[in-house]
């Protein structure tokens, strides 16, 4: 089974959405409350810091699961089965690709809605 | 369709990931419902304490499980035991994930209306609103909710007092210890056969409230959800069919104690 960067349809059934506008407000918020919270749990893999480890990746691997964003799920659900081993090289791999793979978010969100602008 | 109405009233809708409370908060306004926003329990309660002062009425609590410092066990246990003005009947909707299933036990023994998903989905969100609008557990004492264990939370005291409201509680009389139902011992007499003959395995469809567990009651990964000895109830039972849809692993089946007929005496 292929891992959806962004499963729209499913959001869309989900989360009662109607129109482009409804997707674009939903993913717009996710993507915007995703970025920083991703930035201090590379923050957090970068110093070794197992708590605050735990703590982001487990709140933005809730958000990702919730707004159908599987790769990005994917690499923070395998982060926080990694840190139950203390396996640290196998955490800054994963970590190392989350802001790309929220990046990927953002593509695909902008395939599905031409006129998508880009969160700064 | 939904039946439940929700245009114009009030929901508590408690996470600390931003997303997830946006989530069930947007799927609520939709349906132009009112919402008071929180971002873990004492601050839920801090929150409804201010809304029913203003006069407004809650219909229901949804809640993620796993928040800090007080996560969604405690203030499901603070509501039943009761704050002042909070209806300890208070609906309260809880969301759960596989790794949570070690605390659902306590949810089940606080009377939680319903276990939801993450992530969140219109339909189950509203399921859930109607199941706990029509189908309500027969609610317990206040001092009955107030021995179950929370773990993985700030207790109950202490949000009293950093609410400022000591006194507002009514603690009980002595740390009054749980104290699971024993199962009666194998009288003299009684053969090994009739000993097998204590318990049956039971599905949790058919399974009738008030059975008693003879064994835990555990998720696929050795977790006790419900031990030993619990008395189910039909709020128990429900939720039971609550997490096998989460989580179609757990167990269908049952071990429970099979009812002795009560001994004649001559």
């Amino acid at each position: 089974m292929t891992v959806a960067d962004l499963d729209i349809d499913d959001l869309v059934e989900r989360m009662d959405l109607e129109d482009e506008e409804d997707v674009r407000e939903v993913v717009g918020f996710f993507l915007e409350a995703a970025a920083p919270r991703l930035v201090d749990l590379q923050s957090a893999i970068a110093a070794g810091d197992q708590a605050n480890t735990r703590h982001h990746a487990h709140a933005a691997k809730g958000a990702a699961k919730s707004v159908g964003a599987g790769v990005l799920a994917d690499h923070l659900i395998a982060i926080e089965t990694a840190l139950a081993t203390s396996d640290w090289p196998e955490i800054e791999s994963r970590g190392a690709l989350l802001l790309s793979s929220l990046a990927q978010v953002e593509e695909t969100l902008a395939t599905w809605i031409p006129n998508f602008e880009p969160v700064k | 369709m939904c039946a439940v109405e929700v245009e114009g009233k009030y929901f508590v809708v408690v996470d600390d990931e931003d997303f997830s409370r946006f989530a069930v908060e947007r799927l609520l306004t939709k349906r132009n419902a009112q919402i008071i926003s929180a971002i873990d329990g004492a601050t839920a309660i801090k929150a409804m304490i201010e809304a029913v002062t203003e006069g407004k009425q809650i219909e229901a609590v949804i809640t993620d499980l796993n928040m800090l410092p007080v996560n969604g066990l405690e203030l499901l246990k603070s509501i039943r035991v009761g704050f002042p003005g909070i209806p300890r009947t208070m609906p309260v909707i809880m969301f759960t994930a596989l790794q949570g299933f070690d605390l659902v036990g306590s949810a089940m023994a606080l009377d939680v209306n319903a276990f939801i998903p993450k992530p969140v989905s219109k339909n189950e969100l509203y399921t859930a609103l109607e199941d706990a609008k029509y189908e309500p557990p027969e609610f317990q004492e206040a001092a009955d909710y107030r021995r179950i264990p929370t773990p993985g939370s700030d207790d109950l005291d202490n949000i009293v007092r950093k609410l400022g409201l000591d006194g507002a509680i009514t603690p009980l009389k002595e740390e009054e210890p749980v104290t699971p139902e024993v199962t009666k011992p194998v009288e003299d007499g009684q053969t090994e056969e009739e000993e097998i003959k204590t318990e049956e395995e039971v599905g949790i469809g058919p399974v009738s409230m008030g059975r008693i567990l003879s064994r835990d009651y555990t998720s696929p990964s050795g977790k006790i959800i419900l031990g030993c000895d619990t008395k189910l109830s039909k709020n128990m039972i429900n939720r039971m069919k609550d997490l096998r849809r989460i989580d179609p692993d757990l167990p269908q089946m049952l071990w429970v104690r099979i009812e002795q007929p009560a001994e004649s005496k001559s």
